[in-house]
């Protein structure tokens, strides 16, 4: 754990907060009827604190310098990540659109859930992945 | 338009396609509301037209290789359209609107967006700004934080300078 750097410990704490969001979904949020639990509050939740928490601490202790390794990293991350996004939801419309009528709203709203936080999961494993070869 | 280079044409003929696509679905969902059994051909459109110019051009004399520099400006752009898509399906999950049809129509707008976004990113870095915001406002952040960081600097220079005298009583 000592040898982590400040970006693969943030990438493993984002990485844990997805997979307790996937989990959390599964096993309480999607079996409860339609409108007896929070899930507007708790999704915001968890995009307010993954989205937010890496620009906000490196802004209050101002020591966290990125350097240009850093920053292509992220470009690798967010382009696997971007792909898997665009074919999952081209994937999704094209086989909705297929049935001309779909089944209902829940369905999709649970195949774009799984979607983005696989999304966000890949993009998370090929940073951590990137961090330790040689680009 | 002849001062571009391969990259820049094939992003302005992408750019343009896909606003010609957007244009389309919106002006087909106005027309035609109801279920919409053309609604893929669009997406089709708007994701192999990229292939295709490549394959009109495999000809071309123009120089289609691609550097470190080419390759940075296209994770930035991807980078870009990915967060946006990402918020945009965000979104969906947030509202959780009633109608089906209507959400995959919001969807494939939001995904003729991104890809919108990821094309106009890559332009406007390869006309040589640094991102959407403007120059002289990119400018100033960076130079607020060269400021915070010279300003701990000088503490710690400080501090150090503070213990070193100090250090030297104590040898005398």
């Amino acid at each position: 754990m000592k040898t982590l750097t400040y970006q693969e410990k943030v990438l493993y704490g984002e990485l844990i907060v997805v997979i307790a969001a996937a989990i959390f979904y599964v096993h309480f949020l999607r079996v409860a009827p339609p409108g007896t639990y929070p899930i507007k509050g708790i999704l915001l939740f968890f995009a307010l604190l993954m989205f937010c928490y890496r620009s906000f601490h490196s802004r209050r202790s101002g020591d966290i310098i990125t350097d240009e390794r850093d920053t292509m990293i992220d470009g690798i991350g967010a382009q696997w990540a971007n792909l898997v996004l665009a074919i999952g939801v081209a994937s999704i419309l094209v086989m909705f659109w297929e049935h001309a009528r779909p089944v209902s709203v829940q369905r999709m709203v649970d195949h774009l859930f799984y979607l983005l936080m696989l999304s966000i999961a890949v993009r998370i494993v090929r940073q951590l992945v990137a961090y330790r070869t040689a680009l | 338009m002849s001062a571009f280079t391969y990259r820049q044409k094939a992003l302005a003929a992408e750019l343009i396609v896909n606003v010609a696509v957007l244009i389309g679905f919106l002006l087909y969902l106005a027309l035609c509301p109801g279920s919409h059994n053309f609604a893929p051909l669009f997406l089709f459109v708007s994701w192999y037209f990229p292939i295709l110019y490549g394959v009109l051009k495999i000809h071309t004399t123009e120089d289609t290789r691609t550097d470190e520099r080419d390759r940075d400006f296209e994770n930035r752009g991807r980078r870009d359209g990915y967060g946006f898509l990402s918020f945009g399906v965000f979104m969906l999950i947030w509202l959780r609107l009633d109608d089906p049809i209507s959400l995959l129509n919001q969807l494939l707008v939001i995904w003729i967006l991104s890809r919108l976004v990821a094309n106009g990113k890559q332009l406007r870095l390869y006309a040589g700004h640094e991102s959407w915001l403007p120059d002289s406002f990119r400018a100033s952040l960076r130079q607020r934080t060269r400021r915070r960081f010279e300003t701990r600097l000088a503490e710690v220079r400080a501090a150090q300078a503070n213990l070193g005298p100090q250090d030297e009583d104590g040898k005398q």
